[in-house]
């Protein structure tokens, strides 16, 4: 485990799945991040790649040719390499081993960046495609937060788009393929209370119009989450579980009617050779007083 | 060949590092990106230019778009990509030049004035355009060329481009600035960077939602 600390935030990564494990702030210990329990959910703060979402029997195709694909990708079980670590920053790296191979017949490199300034947590991801033929992906980050937030127990809690806008929202199936009937946002000029009943036909997805700043709010604390290059986002929970997580995606699973061609998928990066695309969370945690 | 696209920012700004030295560099672009900068080019006319962008490269090539600027020839192109830079600008725009950036999976954003020009660059496979001395055309004459270029093309402006007429280039359809002296002057240290980074961030940003809010 690697910790970055300052004198506003104590923040641990693992290298397994290059995944947050723990974000506390300093001055009142408090715990942010969902701590795995698995009773609700396994994960804390787990990196899709290379496929947001279930897979269709699990299962892509690339070119036409099928590959089993955990769902999320095999980011999030693979054991990332330490660049550089220090204490304000740590840089992770994973390149292709026979697992990955195995799913995704590319040459890449997945760098993961930690960084703390202050209040605010870097998290930002860079994709190459190290190989000689385009390269399809999706990526997406998922973190998940205590809900309540830290000193904001009965109290309501919302999540803020500061683009004040109301965008239109996908479901999945049963299957956690998605079904391209666009609904109307539970948004209201940017704000939705959000409760466990939303949460009862599984994760809210939001295709795109969420805009960049996302600020998960509880009384007087909240989370504020400013994104790069992550067009989509959704949010989940295990119906009535202590967490909420607000997911920034490109990429998303199969529509119903789309198959199980990775290029296909809504979202899909396709990345030239050697070229580099960068994915980016920032985020801030704000106490009450 | 497959042209690489202009990555999709939370804001659209360059930053042109232009006379930074190697051993400043890293600490000049770290109080940009704590601002919000995504992207940082170091003009090739610059001291020892390529140490500087190998050294971004090492420090934040997963963070940010690194490159060179004032990339003429070739030969800059190869070296820049060598050094670890991923963002090929030029002031000029040759064909050859562009499609060498390309091939090594560069994002390219080659300088053009003129719609011959500006097509001949997407031809070669250029990300976007810079509108280079955008102040040459103002806003006026880059809406004017954008009537013709295909719709999504990216355009940019550099040259003369500051806090006060950034709207009045988004209006005429340009979203990306590359933003020099506004931001870094030689002898300018971190923390100034830092404050003028603000500055300049704040007025982008409030133009963002002032057009948004139409």
């Amino acid at each position: 485990m690697h910790v970055l600390e300052n004198g506003f935030l104590r923040v641990e990564v693992a290298e397994k799945g290059a995944e947050l494990q723990s974000v506390r702030t300093r001055a009142d210990s408090q715990e942010w991040l969902w701590n795995g329990d698995p009773a609700w959910w396994a994960g804390r703060s787990p990196l899709l790649f290379p496929v947001v979402g279930q897979n269709p029997h699990g299962e892509v195709t690339i070119g036409g040719i099928s590959y089993p694909m955990p769902a999320h990708g095999f980011a999030r079980n693979s054991t990332f390499r330490v660049v550089d670590a220090g204490t304000s920053l740590i840089r992770l790296e994973l390149l292709p081993d026979e697992t990955t191979l195995a799913s995704f017949p590319f040459r890449f490199r997945l760098g993961v960046t930690y960084r703390i300034d202050a209040d605010r947590l870097s998290c930002r991801v860079s994709v190459e495609n190290s190989g000689t033929s385009d390269m399809p992906f999706q990526f997406g980050f998922h973190p998940g937060f205590r809900w309540p937030l830290p000193g904001a127990g009965g109290e309501a809690h919302h999540v803020r788009l500061a683009n004040g806008g109301s965008p239109q929202m996908l479901r999945h199936d049963v299957a956690g393929l998605i079904d391209e009937k666009l609904l109307a946002s539970p948004f209201e000029e940017g704000m939705l209370a959000v409760t466990p009943a939303h949460f009862e036909a599984g994760a809210m997805v939001f295709p795109e119009g969420a805009g960049t700043e996302i600020t998960f709010v509880g009384g007087m604390s909240r989370v504020e989450m400013s994104t790069s290059n992550l067009p989509a986002f959704a949010l989940w929970q295990k119906p009535g579980a202590p967490f909420l997580c607000v997911e920034p995606w490109c990429g998303m699973a199969p529509f119903l009617s789309q198959g199980a061609a990775l290029e296909n998928r809504s979202g899909s990066v396709m990345l030239a050779p050697n070229a580099r695309t960068i994915f980016g969370m920032n985020l801030r945690f704000v106490a009450s007083a | 060949m497959t042209a690489v696209e202009w990555p999709r920012m939370q804001r659209d700004l360059v930053a042109i590092l232009r006379g930074v030295r190697p051993d400043e560099v890293e600490a000049i672009a770290a109080a940009l990106i704590v601002e919000g900068l995504e992207a940082i080019e170091v003009p090739l006319n610059s001291p020892d230019p390529l140490a500087s962008i190998r050294n971004l490269a090492r420090a934040f090539g997963d963070e940010i778009l690194v490159g060179g600027g004032t990339m003429l020839t070739v030969r800059d192109v190869e070296e820049v990509h060598a050094a670890g830079g991923r963002l090929f600008v030029s002031p000029n725009m040759r064909p050859r030049v562009i499609a060498r950036a390309v091939e090594l999976g560069m994002v390219a954003m080659p300088g053009v004035l003129t719609p011959t020009e500006a097509l001949d660059a997407l031809d070669a496979g250029a990300s976007g355009l810079k509108f280079f001395p955008a102040d040459i055309l103002g806003p006026s004459g880059i809406a004017g060329i954008r009537v013709v270029l295909p719709k999504d093309t990216l355009v940019a402006a550099v040259g003369g481009v500051s806090a006060a007429n950034l709207e009045d280039y988004m209006k005429a359809g340009v979203r990306a600035f590359g933003i020099g002296s506004t931001f870094y002057r030689p002898g300018d240290d971190a923390a100034a960077v830092r404050l003028k980074a603000r500055a300049v961030i704040a007025a982008y940003d409030a133009s963002c939602e002032k057009l948004a809010k139409g």
